[in-house]
């Protein structure tokens, strides 16, 4: 997948994007980055969603490298679906293919937000620690939906590192994670967000 | 004990749930206020009713907190990183292991889903893992309030069992673990008396080319250019009998 951007332009959006809940491939769920590496542009969403009595969990890792006319965007999908589910890697990737658009463009919105408090903060806070990287930081209350985090993101069993899929994850009885991916989370945010 | 306050195990308290760090160091300006992430230690204490505090502000609102980063070769860890996080963390598999070889041996797995690594720094139990693992990496503690930030080391962060640096009103915002030297090894061993307990003894080392830093429970640690003085050091700081035989047994594992 390409993008018409820098390749910092890009990070800096797909790494300011606040956890989010929306609708993917008929799965209802929560989106939130979980981990993000500055050195080589890889960052990784956790994501859970439920349909009906159906859950599924995954874990989408995102890299950026630069490209020709822009950046390349690779995406990596850990589904881990759970018992009833019928949701397949490759339906919520292509559902996520459609939703990069849109949530490239929350992206664009919340790091511009963020580079706005973060300015404003700056010429308030003489507290502020200024030595450490500035990791991104949620949009000002008020300007995006409320996260509810705590409330709807169950963490499943964990295991091994994103890229290996752990036997132990697949038998937890919370099953689910959402593959409806984190985009696809993060496009619903962003269109609920437009309306 | 009145009707309302019969009916939950916690005695009544105020809450509050930022969504930036702001808004955090507003809330816990308050009188007798603590931190809520991870929840593992604190609500116990709040369920047996031995932590009575006025205001609980609940940190797990604030996104910037939950990412674990890796910028400039530093890894960062913000204030409600889970430690399951951690364990399945690609960034820290390759960059610090150590990190991974410590956090498999909490508890179990459902705490490690909820717990979070600066909650168990704050917490500084004694038999506790990972502020022995971070001590070991010379990891740093950043505090914030309104009045200021600081960054401490292991060394002035953790001043006793149960007892930190920590200030009222502050927050452990983010620990921020260097990286190792190109050649480094380490190693992580512990003797529980049953899987996901606390650790009876634990030893966490570092061993790069040049140094090897040997961290025990405490935390405590000690630097040496080679290992057999790393390690007479480090049980020279233990002061019963049984635990220095366990100890020494766990260098001599950590460091095969």
């Amino acid at each position: 997948m390409r993008l018409p951007m820098t390749i910092d332009d890009a990070w800096h959006a797909l790494t300011a994007l606040p956890p989010a809940r929306g609708e993917l491939a008929g799965y209802v769920g929560t989106a939130v980055l979980e981990e993000a590496d500055d050195d080589v542009h890889v960052a990784v969403f956790r994501l859970q969603g439920t349909s009906g009595s159906a859950a599924a969990t995954a874990t989408l890792t995102t890299a950026l490298a630069p490209a020709s006319d822009g950046v390349s965007l690779g995406l990596e999908l850990d589904l881990h679906p759970g018992p009833g589910s019928e949701l397949t890697r490759e339906g919520v990737l292509a559902a996520l293919a459609e939703i990069v658009p849109a949530a490239r463009e929350a992206g664009e919105e919340a790091a511009a937000t963020r580079a706005a408090a973060a300015a404003a903060d700056e010429a308030t806070d003489a507290t502020r620690p200024s030595p450490l990287p500035a990791p991104p930081t949620a949009p000002s209350a008020g300007s995006s939906p409320a996260p509810a985090w705590s409330a709807t993101v169950e963490w499943v069993e964990p295991g091994e590192p994103p890229r290996v899929r752990p036997a132990a994850r697949r038998s937890t009885p919370k099953g689910a994670i959402v593959a409806a991916g984190a985009a696809a989370a993060v496009a619903a945010w962003a269109l609920r967000r437009r309306s | 004990v009145g009707a309302a306050e019969a009916l939950v195990k916690p005695p009544p308290f105020d809450y509050v749930a930022p969504r930036t760090v702001a808004e955090a160091l507003d809330a816990l300006a308050a009188e007798d206020a603590r931190v809520l992430a991870g929840g593992q230690s604190l609500v116990p204490l709040l369920n047996f009713r031995l932590a009575r505090p006025a205001r609980l502000v609940d940190i797990n609102g604030i996104a910037e907190l939950g990412v674990l980063r890796r910028t400039d070769h530093a890894l960062h860890i913000g204030a409600t990183v889970r430690q399951a996080a951690i364990e399945r963390s690609a960034i820290v598999a390759r960059h610090w292991p150590l990190l991974a070889q410590a956090v498999r041996h909490v508890a179990h797995a459902a705490v490690r889903a909820r717990g979070t690594v600066a909650g168990s720094v704050a917490h500084a139990d004694p038999k506790a893992e990972l502020p022995v693992a971070l001590a070991a990496l010379d990891a740093r503690f950043h505090l914030r309030s309104p009045r200021g930030a600081r960054t401490l080391t292991a060394a002035e962060l953790f001043q006793g069992p149960l007892t930190t640096a920590i200030e009222e009103g502050e927050l452990l915002e983010r620990i921020v673990v260097p990286p190792l030297p190109e050649g480094t090894t380490t190693g992580f061993a512990e003797y529980a008396r049953t899987h996901g307990d606390f650790a009876e003894a634990a030893v966490a080392i570092v061993k790069t080319p040049d140094t090897t830093t040997i961290a025990i429970l405490g935390p405590a640690t000690v630097t040496a250019a080679d290992p057999d003085t790393a390690a007479e050091r480090a049980l020279a700081l233990v002061d019963h009998p049984h635990r220095s035989a366990l100890t020494a047994r766990l260098i001599e594992e950590a460091l095969a």
